[in-house]
């Protein structure tokens, strides 16, 4: 039992910081939902860990099924009724949520990410900086490629109205998308 | 990697790297200890599913139906485990219930037809009337809190105040900093309020951590469904239901130690549902020097009586109301009958 837990517990505290920086990409910088993703993430990983381990042994890498997990939980949080979202934290928190700041450069991209509908930010986030391709990315969403391919293609020209042609080439955007 | 979108990678990368990484061991363990409760009740339920099915064919249910059977544990492992009230009549679980309390019946949602909502966001500045006026309550209830500074413009590590009004967990929260002039954090009163209830699974019942409350009210007293406490950093922890003044409150408190042999701290919680249906959590945590003692007089109200009386007499936020857009129509379901 316990050499389940640390398995599990090494690869956690390794995984974390990837999986909240995927988190906090895929929420546009909403922390609070990013660690409660990550949470899910994990909690659910660990119930699977049997099976992550035997999945490693056949060469998949345990990052593989949690981040399939997280993606899954990204979208069903997005498809659940507003009301349904908001969840209380099991922790005592020891400060209080930082206000956003809108004059550094780099909350720009933060906020023309938020700007998109949860289901085109997922697309750009998964295509374009997790470099997944078309089909990778329509199984982790569950919805079609052509839908992953409009998706990113409307994302994508939200992104540069708001922070300029350069950050992903039209021809690029649309091509194989 | 491929050159589609580098730019916008590395912006996202840039911007990512800015941001403050939390330490995953409480996460860690969380998703630990979760996961193996869940395991214990899949292997009860499926254990009980077995002993059903059995029983159902007729051969020998009766006898073998009670290993199955075995009563979940308490809330928290507290040694008292109050008896909560219960459920009278209901419509979907945790969307709409009406809950027999030890004082009365509420409805959730709360009266008035709210819908189910936390609204984030709020926020009483201390500069603001509101906010002063808070502060004044705070003061009033509880006597032995000192609370420092009124001003939203001065230095983060020297204004305890009300610092911050506004989201913590995705909840509505109130939080009142203790701070030495230094601003070592010594004390942290933390106020927790929603009208219409929390949500649900997986982090949820951080209003009552015992569990103690019905588990009718949606989200409360729940934890991925079940009435279970979850604060592992508190080894030691109790749960209790009181009765003052004609209201209830589920009492806790734990304790436990900074990782490394640091610190030990102190977590007092004081939770209620108030007849109209607003449930208040006051939570005072205080950390101890190696010698016991908390280094400063500066602490936040401990006494629970000063915690009861805060839950009972703290006003609802201004802002603290459902947002328009998500008014539902739902006349005729609430009301409270205390």
């Amino acid at each position: 039992m316990r050499s389940r837990a640390d398995g599990f517990g090494a690869w956690a505290t390794a995984a974390w910081p990837r999986l909240l920086r995927t988190a906090t990409a895929l929420t546009a910088g909403d922390h609070h939902l990013a660690e409660d993703l990550v949470q899910v993430t994990l909690t659910r990983t660990y119930l699977a860990w049997d099976r992550v381990v035997d999945d490693e042994a056949a060469g998949r890498h345990p990052d593989r099924y949690a981040h399939r997990v997280l993606v899954r939980a990204f979208v069903d949080e997005t498809r659940r009724p507003w009301w349904r979202r908001e969840r209380g934290s099991a922790t005592v928190p020891d400060r209080a949520s930082p206000a956003p700041d809108d004059d550094r450069p780099d909350d720009a991209v933060r906020q023309a990410l938020a700007a998109l509908p949860p289901d085109q930010r997922a697309a750009v986030v998964l295509r374009h900086w997790l470099d997944h391709d078309v089909e990778e990315t329509a199984r982790l969403l569950g919805c079609s490629p052509a839908t992953v391919r409009t998706r990113t293609f409307r994302g994508l020209a939200k992104l540069r109205a708001l922070l300029g042609e350069a950050i992903a080439p039209a021809h690029h955007g649309g091509g194989d998308d | 990697m491929t050159e589609r979108g580098g730019d916008l990678r590395d912006r996202i990368d840039g911007w990512l790297d800015t941001l403050p990484q939390p330490a995953p061991q409480a996460f860690v363990q969380h998703a630990i200890a979760t996961g193996d409760r869940i395991r214990r009740r899949r292997r009860s339920q499926a254990s009980l599913a077995v002993a059903a099915t059995v029983a159902a064919l007729g051969i020998g249910g009766a006898l073998l139906a009670g290993p199955g059977t075995s009563t979940p544990p308490g809330p928290g492992g507290a040694t008292d485990t109050p008896t909560g009230p219960t459920r009278t009549v209901g419509g979907t679980p945790r969307r709409d219930a009406t809950v027999q309390y030890p004082d009365g019946t509420v409805t959730w949602p709360g009266p008035g037809g709210e819908p189910t909502w936390v609204q984030s966001g709020v926020a009483e500045q201390p500069a603001t009337a509101a906010g002063l006026a808070l502060r004044d309550v705070i003061l009033a209830a509880a006597p032995g809190a000192v609370v420092l500074g009124s001003g939203p413009a001065a230095d983060p590590t020297t204004d305890a105040g009300i610092k911050q009004a506004g989201p913590v967990g995705r909840t509505t929260d109130l939080e009142v900093r203790v701070t030495d002039v230094e601003g070592t954090r010594l004390g942290l009163l933390t106020v927790r309020m929603s009208r219409g209830g929390l949500s649900d699974q997986p982090l949820a019942a951080v209003m009552d951590p015992c569990g103690t409350w019905p588990s009718g009210a949606p989200g409360l007293g729940l934890l991925d469904g079940e009435r279970s406490a979850y604060f592992e950093n508190f080894p030691e922890r109790t749960c209790s239901l009181h009765r003052s003044g004609g209201s209830t409150f589920v009492h806790w408190e734990g304790r436990g130690q900074e990782p490394g042999g640091g610190r030990t701290y102190e977590t007092r919680t004081v939770f209620t549902v108030r007849a109209d249906g607003t449930a208040v959590a006051v939570s005072s945590s205080t950390r101890f020097l190696p010698d016991g003692s908390a280094g400063s007089d500066l602490l936040a109200p401990r006494d629970w009586g000063q915690l009861e009386q805060l839950a009972s007499t703290l006003p609802v936020p201004a802002g603290l109301s459902p947002p328009a857009a998500g008014r539902q129509s739902t006349a005729g379901s609430g009301g409270s009958s205390r």
